[in-house]
């Protein structure tokens, strides 16, 4: 009887204590939850600072690939009027075509 | 059509890979010889490999590539080259082809590097417009 008695007594504070240490268990996870939050907003941030930069430079690495005279139309040689030897290279497509579309190409 | 452009100076074995696709060509098989090599360009060397691979005659090709007697001919595209002052590859030219000798073929426009489809078009279609009677 003494046993079950101090049993009920035990078990508010039982609860109490499991309550308390519950309260600031779950106060910690909703600060941990703001940080996580906050950390992933940053991270986001500076991908998208990183993505930003990233884009830039391979405009700048094409542009520069492209020469640096490619302002708006693809600048090249002049080759207007420039007679062609095709010798008796492979083509492809229809014989007697207005057009040819010469390639120089190179392997390795 | 493609003219060869073997950058010799940083592709060591280009220009016997251009004379590979020529051997090829002998028996047919050029464009079968031409992508094989795109690719494999890092592993161009054996070159009776890649005629094996195509099922092409080996003796054949060995012979044709043991002769170089396409060398003047990969040469001489090297020269159109040099005229049209292509420097890379790829580079383009959009010519008129000549409806007598379809050896010969007059130039319209300069195409540098591997272009967007729409960048061929656009050029094609102004030839096209130019070339039209009645066009400029």
């Amino acid at each position: 009887m003494t046993r079950t008695l101090a049993l009920a007594a035990a078990a508010p504070g039982l609860a109490l204590v499991l309550a308390l240490a519950i309260a600031p268990r779950a106060a910690a996870q909703d600060a941990t939850a703001d940080d996580v939050a906050r950390r992933l907003d940053e991270l986001e941030r500076g991908q998208q600072q990183i993505q930003r930069q990233l884009e830039e430079i391979k405009r700048l690495v094409q542009a520069q690939a492209q020469g640096p005279a490619r302002p708006a139309a693809p600048a090249g040689p002049d080759v207007a009027g420039v007679e062609l030897d095709l010798g008796d290279n492979p083509v492809k497509g229809q014989p007697g075509a207005g057009l040819v579309l010469v390639e120089f190409t190179d392997y390795q | 059509m493609t003219l060869d452009l073997p950058l010799e100076r940083i592709h060591p074995l280009a220009f016997r890979a251009a004379e590979a696709t020529h051997c090829a060509g002998d028996q047919g098989r050029y464009w079968e010889m031409h992508h094989r090599l795109f690719a494999h360009q890092r592993a161009l060397e054996p070159f009776d490999a890649h005629a094996e691979a195509i099922g092409i005659d080996a003796e054949a090709f060995r012979e044709c590539m043991e002769s170089s007697r396409h060398a003047d001919a990969v040469r001489r595209d090297m020269a159109e080259a040099r005229k049209v002052g292509a420097t890379g590859t790829p580079s383009f030219v959009l010519a008129e082809a000549d409806p007598d000798d379809p050896s010969k073929a007059t130039g319209l426009a300069f195409i540098r590097g591997a272009q967007p489809f729409a960048a061929f078009q656009a050029a094609i279609d102004r030839a096209l417009a130019e070339l039209a009677p009645g066009g400029e």
